[in-house]
């Protein structure tokens, strides 16, 4: 037996100044500030998911189509502050001359833009050469080359001459894959495409097969970015994390995995580029200078939306949405507008309409559902779309961010008929129960009275809380009628295996237009794309397919206005999609942010911006104050404790 | 113990052949057609079968397999299908990120962990030993999603001590990664205390520390040199079979702080069907493992003479 007591040693003594030697420094070095050596008025801004590339044919998601657009120039590009999303040139000199059978499309370049410099452009020695035709032709041959594994390719299929030739010869394993091809050789086995005919460095011709309204919506996409071959020759696969291009911003450093943050920083080789008349009002003394603004933008990528909500209340970031949780902290839901706290700090709330539609979708070929159960299918669709509750939806899962939408052609869109109402939707003025009656009306009429006798219906949900929300939603509406809904969690991709598969029966989604075109949306229920094509729904109809093949003849137009009004016809009264809303963007932007407006269609936005660095500078002191007393309560706490243990220690005997 | 190793590292052989054919399993043959969730919405046939065909899951499954095999064994798995990048330059880019969180807050958890138990274990069924067992008790039943967002909100914003988020890499980003450490810690050490604590108490129950007592061997003596000692066998054991995971990286700190590491990697190619990605990562998991495995025994023999390894 022993008596124990903790000795006193010097093993403290020697640790405590080791310890302080390493803490002390750490703690001189903290604070919040996450932008150390920050350059007056560069732009902070979010990403909400990383970019998956910052290759031009990979461009598919938003957040790669947001850097790739700010790095890049197009042919064209939207005039930003358009509310009706109109076109101008951008590396084009002028819109395209289009020949009178519309089946030509001349394009001339501007004279004088160059790339930005970089090692890849050997014979100059690292210093950009100008943008030349044959580019813009070598970035669509890439495009539409099978080995490079783009998912762009719809955008030309089927409308170039020579071109699909082209892509079913580039699939041939003849042809050995080479991510660093910069030229398509016919000894290669390359097709001439004599579709694209480069007329002189600045002159190209597009010939087309049949005519393409939509064609200079698709040469503003980052799809279709310019950018030299010599990069591809360099770079090949690692485009997806370097970039060459004319546009308005360089990538400034290279991005780790394109996970954290991009750093982009301004081009001062870019082309003459002036601040349009019609920007916003608080940028009218900048109307006709030079853009970019910002000498640097730095975009953070944020997977959760709590750091990106902080940040943006701590005026780390320039502008923010809102969180679905942290709505009430933004938005006081009696006014609709901001809450004092953020009135306070001069933030500014814009709201504005997406150029989307949430929909629920059938799988039209599903035998109890679709079009094989005739009319008994039909009233099962109607039904379940007039159960559906939209208002309460809005209310309680969008916080108010969204409105009913009642067929495919949205009010930005020419063909829009104001007087034209879904049937199968509650109707204006019309109360819950009685859209309710109507809906267990059509189930009486079809054999279903109260529900009975229904099959089951199966919902693919998306995995997380919030696909599940709006599963409960869906099974609470279809309850009052008496039909029942089982739910099927999965992730985004293997819900569109589902679907490819035609196994889904019956899924929610969003779908945001791509240009502001009605046919965009038709293009979903046209019988050729059905799976696993883009028309997941499997909706074939002769008269909608005839009338969609006819209306991609023609320019806008009344008569093309007539076939797009008579197409939403044929798809709401079958009910192929129950309509539920288009959601509604509401950005907050910090007072020093001039410029910034959301463009549902474009992201080429950094330029625009412009940050008053004094106003951000004073605000930051004030919301960024480090609050020291928390470490000295804690070290207080902490060191009582260490006495108290140390004397517990020294005046306690035990035993072994 | 050269022989040992040999033989062990030849035995990995089998074990990786079965980890391949598993995962080649799941991914290829449960999973389904991964082409299909390749392609966007927008893609049809066409994209998909070329996709297949530059994916290599046009082939038979057999064929697959075997292409498996030989990117084990020479450990290139090509590129990454989703961001067309070589996986062995993703993996290594990560590496560091998760590492630099990972590594150091693992130390630190785990010198606090063992001290604390100590402490413990040296005034068992005192108040110092019970309120420190309730604090470990308490501190585990918190979700660790809590300490991420009290960390972030309350010393990232409200008291604007440490950055909210973010990740830099070289000396001057250490400030971006003290408050995902101290909150690895705070997640980490409940546990570690407690188990560390159960190892101790069953040593110091031992003969051969009444012995020492009763001999008058120094209190300082008999805890650092004797308990400690003999018991590292199990915490050998804890720490060296968690090094693999901690190059994997955290998933949770990752996503909440921007941390550009291995943890997010996996997650992320997991929801976009990366197999190249997802194979390279249960492989080289594997291999860490096994290795790890190997280390810990070596070590066992080294801290304790009596272990031999034949």
């Amino acid at each position: 037996m022993g008596r124990g007591r903790l000795q006193r040693h010097t093993c403290a003594r020697r640790l405590l100044p080791l310890a302080a030697a390493v803490l002390l420094p750490l703690l001189g070095a903290c604070g919040a500030d996450p932008y150390p050596g920050a350059l007056p008025g560069e732009l902070h801004v979010p990403l909400s998911s990383a970019p998956q590339s910052l290759d031009p044919i990979r461009g598919s998601d938003q957040y790669s189509n947001t850097c790739i657009s700010n790095l890049y120039d197009q042919l064209y590009e939207y005039d930003y502050y358009s509310p009706t999303f109109e076109l101008k040139p951008c590396l084009a000199a002028a819109m395209p001359e289009v020949s009178e059978d519309a089946l030509t499309y001349t394009i001339r370049l501007r004279k004088g833009v160059r790339y930005i410099d970089d090692t890849c452009f050997r014979e100059s020695a690292g210093r950009g050469r100008e943008v030349v035709a044959s580019d813009v032709k070598f970035n669509i041959l890439r495009l539409m080359d099978a080995k490079s594994r783009s998912d762009g390719t719809w955008l030309f299929k089927d409308r170039v001459v020579g071109l699909d030739a082209f892509a079913a010869a580039s699939a041939s394993p003849k042809i050995p894959k080479n991510t660093h091809r910069s030229r398509y050789d016919k000894a290669e086995g390359y097709p001439d495409v004599d579709g694209l005919e480069v007329v002189d460095d600045h002159t190209l011709r597009i010939h087309l097969i049949k005519p393409y309204a939509l064609l200079p919506w698709i040469l503003t996409m980052g799809y279709t970015s310019v950018y030299p071959p010599e990069a591809v020759a360099l770079y090949g696969d690692d485009l997806s994390v370097q970039a060459v291009g004319s546009g308005p911003y360089r990538l400034g450093e290279r991005p780790a995995r394109l996970k954290h943050k991009l750093v982009f920083e301004r081009n001062e080789s870019y082309r003459q580029d002036l601040y349009p008349a019609n920007g916003t009002p608080d940028m009218k003394e900048f109307v006709g200078q030079r853009m970019p603004f910002s000498p640097r933008v730095i975009a953070t990528v944020f997977e959760e939306d709590q750091p990106a909500w902080l940040y943006f209340l701590s005026g780390y970031l320039d502008r923010s949405g809102i969180p679905k949780d942290s709505f009430d902290q933004a938005i006081d839901r009696s006014t609709g507008g901001l809450t004092q706290a953020l009135i306070q700090q001069g933030i500014n709330l814009t709201k504005d309409e997406r150029l989307d539609i949430v929909y629920d979708a059938f799988n039209m070929e599903d035998p109890n559902f679709g079009s094989p159960a005739g009319e008994r299918g039909l009233a099962l669709r109607r039904a379940i779309s007039l159960a559906t509750d939209v208002n309460w939806q809005i209310e309680h899962l969008y916080t108010g961010r969204a409105r009913p939408v009642q067929g495919p052609i949205l009010e930005e869109f020419r063909e829009f008929d104001p007087e034209f109402r879904n049937p199968w939707l509650r109707q204006p003025g019309e109360t819950r129960e009685a859209a309710l009656d109507r809906a267990r009306r059509v189930l009486a009429e079809a054999g279903y009275p109260g529900g009975v006798g229904a099959p089951r219906l199966t919902q693919d949900v998306s995995a997380g809380t919030t696909g599940l929300q709006f599963f409960q939603a869906t099974q609470a509406d279809l309850a009052d009628i008496g039909l029942k809904i089982d739910a099927l969690q999965m992730s985004f991709p293997d819900m569109l295996k589902r679907q490819r598969n035609k196994e889904s029966q019956f899924w929610g989604v969003a779908w945001g237009a791509d240009y502001p075109d009605a046919q965009n949306f038709f293009q979903l229920y046209y019988g050729p794309n059905k799976s696993p094509g883009s028309n997941a729904t499997n909706f074939d109809d002769p008269e909608f397919n005839k009338l969609y093949e006819d209306a991609a003849l023609l320019l806008p137009g009344p008569e093309r206005d007539r076939m797009y009004r008579r197409m939403q016809e044929i798809v709401t009264d079958q009910c192929v999609w129950v309509f539920r809303v288009r959601r509604k963007m509401y950005t907050l932007v910090h007072p020093w942010l001039h410029g910034y407006r959301y463009n549902d269609l474009s992201t080429k936005y950094f330029k625009y911006c412009r940050v008053d660095e004094n106003a951000r500078s004073l605000a930051r002191a004030r919301l960024g104050k480090p609050n020291p007393w928390p470490i000295v309560w804690t070290s207080l706490v902490l060191l009582a404790l260490v006495v108290t243990t140390f004397w517990a220690a020294r005046n306690t005997r035990r035993a072994w | 113990m050269a022989g040992y190793i040999a033989r062990r590292l030849l035995l990995a052989i089998p074990t990786l052949i079965g980890i391949t054919l598993i995962t080649f399993l799941l991914l290829s043959v449960a999973a389904g057609d991964p082409a299909q969730a390749l392609v966007s919405m927008k893609g049809g046939e066409y994209e998909i079968e070329q996709a297949r065909r530059e994916t290599g899951t046009d082939k038979p499954l057999v064929v697959q397999y075997l292409r498996f095999l030989g990117e084990t064994f020479t450990l290139d798995f090509g590129d990454s299908w989703v961001k067309n990048r070589p996986v062995s330059d993703l993996i290594l880019e990560g590496i560091g990120p998760s590492a630099s969180v990972t590594v150091p807050a693992f130390i630190l958890a785990t010198l606090i962990a063992i001290a604390l138990a100590l402490l413990c274990a040296f005034y068992r069924d005192s108040l110092v030993d019970r309120l420190t067992v309730i604090s470990a008790v308490a501190g585990l039943s918190v979700s660790s999603l809590a300490y991420i967002i009290f960390g972030q909100y309350w010393v990232g914003y409200r008291w604007s001590l440490l950055p909210v988020f973010g990740y830099e890499s070289g000396l001057h980003g250490i400030v971006f990664l003290i408050l995902p450490w101290l909150i690895w810690v705070a997640i980490s050490v409940g546990s570690d205390v407690r188990f560390f604590r159960t190892v101790m108490l069953e040593e110091m129950g031992k003969d051969y520390v009444r012995t020492a007592a009763a001999k008058g061997v120094p209190t300082r003596t008999i805890l650092f040199r004797h308990i400690l000692k003999n018991a590292m066998i199990p915490i050998i054991t804890r720490v060296v079979i968690a090094f693999p995971f901690l190059f994997v990286g955290s998933l949770l700190l990752e996503r909440f702080f921007g941390i550009p590491g291995v943890g997010y990697l996996s997650i992320e190619a997991v929801t976009t069907n990366d197999y190249p990605v997802i194979k390279a990562l249960v492989v080289y998991s594997g291999i860490l493992y096994i290795l790890f495995t190997i280390i810990s025994d070596v070590l066992y023999a080294l801290v304790d003479p009596r272990v031999r390894l034949r």
